[in-house]
């Protein structure tokens, strides 16, 4: 009998020059091993924004970029965004 | 060194672990077997070869290799099957297979059509993605709602610009919106070029958005800026004027909702 297995891969971009983090989460179907299919899952995380429930790589790069000052200057550029 | 053959000299030769030959044809039943990287100065000549049986192949591989179906045509086969085809009018057909972009970035480069009016920036088309993504909604200054379970949302990237839809439905109030209110989870952040706004609409809302006084339509709309919410937006009666402040409620479904912007990669 086939077996079945569902994997996970998270694909990350940085978006400049707030380092929004763009993922993906490709969703991996294999059967005895082979993919039989995928399927793509996307969302954003923006400076300051909880990740704790994101992906282990998602958080790292979080962490490493960032920095107090990203936060703050993204903040500010949020509100100057806002449509009024 | 030469070799004389028939009492011809300097046709044959070989010197140095090279065999050169000119002015005569090699042949053999069995065909002429060399090891070592060979140099033919004026071309090499082929059978046409067939889809079975091509032309070119590698050692131990029979079935796969290039082959010449028919005048001006360029074919590649794969075990027995053709794969590949350059046709006689500059054509490219694949016959079971992805055309696959190998490096970020790269794509279809269409620089060689007519451009449009307007202020072109890039004839490069380097970007194909389907998925999913989760639609939600909050305020600019903070909100939540506990997710549904019909609540779902699409995209499809072509190039820089993305279009996307779905279904919103919330079952709770965590907290009350506060600020704009705004459609969040957008699957990639807008682009920043500044007024570069797009938009879409709301379907049909079965429950949960509600009109203030004097309004009396919706629109959505997506900012430019790099963020990666939208604004549900009330449209005032008459048309002109509108407000992110609409009423909504504590649960709430709103059957279809789409939009496309355009992001910076």
């Amino acid at each position: 009998m086939a077996s079945f297995t569902e994997r996970h891969e998270h694909k990350l971009e940085i978006i400049p020059p707030y380092s929004i983090i763009q993922c993906r989460r490709a969703d991996i179907i294999e059967k005895d091993g082979v993919e039989v299919g995928r399927t793509y899952h996307r969302h954003c995380r923006t400076p300051g924004e909880d990740v704790s429930e994101d992906c282990t790589e998602l958080q790292a790069v979080a962490a490493a970029l960032w920095t107090e000052e990203v936060i703050a200057a993204y903040q500010t550029h949020l509100a100057s965004q806002l449509p009024s | 060194m030469g070799i004389q053959i028939n009492g011809q000299t300097d046709t044959i030769s070989a010197s140095d672990g090279n065999l050169s030959v000119s002015g005569y044809d090699l042949t053999g039943p069995s065909g002429i077997n060399v090891t070592g990287v060979s140099t033919f100065s004026s071309g090499i000549v082929v059978a046409a070869g067939s889809t079975a049986a091509p032309s070119i192949t590698p050692t131990g591989d029979s079935n796969t290799g290039i082959f010449f179906p028919s005048a001006d045509t360029i074919a590649f086969g794969e075990g027995g099957v053709e794969a590949f085809r350059i046709d006689s009018s500059g054509n490219v057909t694949i016959n079971n297979g992805n055309l696959v972009i190998g490096t970020s970035g790269k794509g279809i480069d269409f620089s060689a059509t007519a451009n449009s009016s307007g202020t072109m920036t890039s004839e490069l088309l380097s970007d194909y993605e389907e998925g999913t993504w989760t639609p939600g909604i909050s305020g600019s200054s903070g909100g939540s709602y506990t997710a549904g379970g019909s609540n779902a949302g699409w995209y499809r990237k072509i190039g820089k610009i993305v279009f996307l839809g779905g279904t919103l439905h919330w079952t709770a109030q965590v907290t009350a919106y506060s600020g704009n209110l705004t459609l969040t989870g957008l699957p990639f952040a807008s682009n920043t070029a500044s007024n570069a706004r797009s938009g879409g609409g709301l379907g049909a809302i079965a429950s949960g958005l509600t009109f203030t006084a004097g309004y009396s339509s919706w629109t959505f709309v997506i900012d430019p800026g790099g963020i990666t919410v939208g604004y549900p937006i009330q449209v005032a009666t008459g048309g002109s004027g509108y407000s992110h402040n609409p009423t909504v409620g504590t649960s709430g479904i709103v059957y279809g909702f789409f939009g496309s912007y355009a992001t910076d990669s």
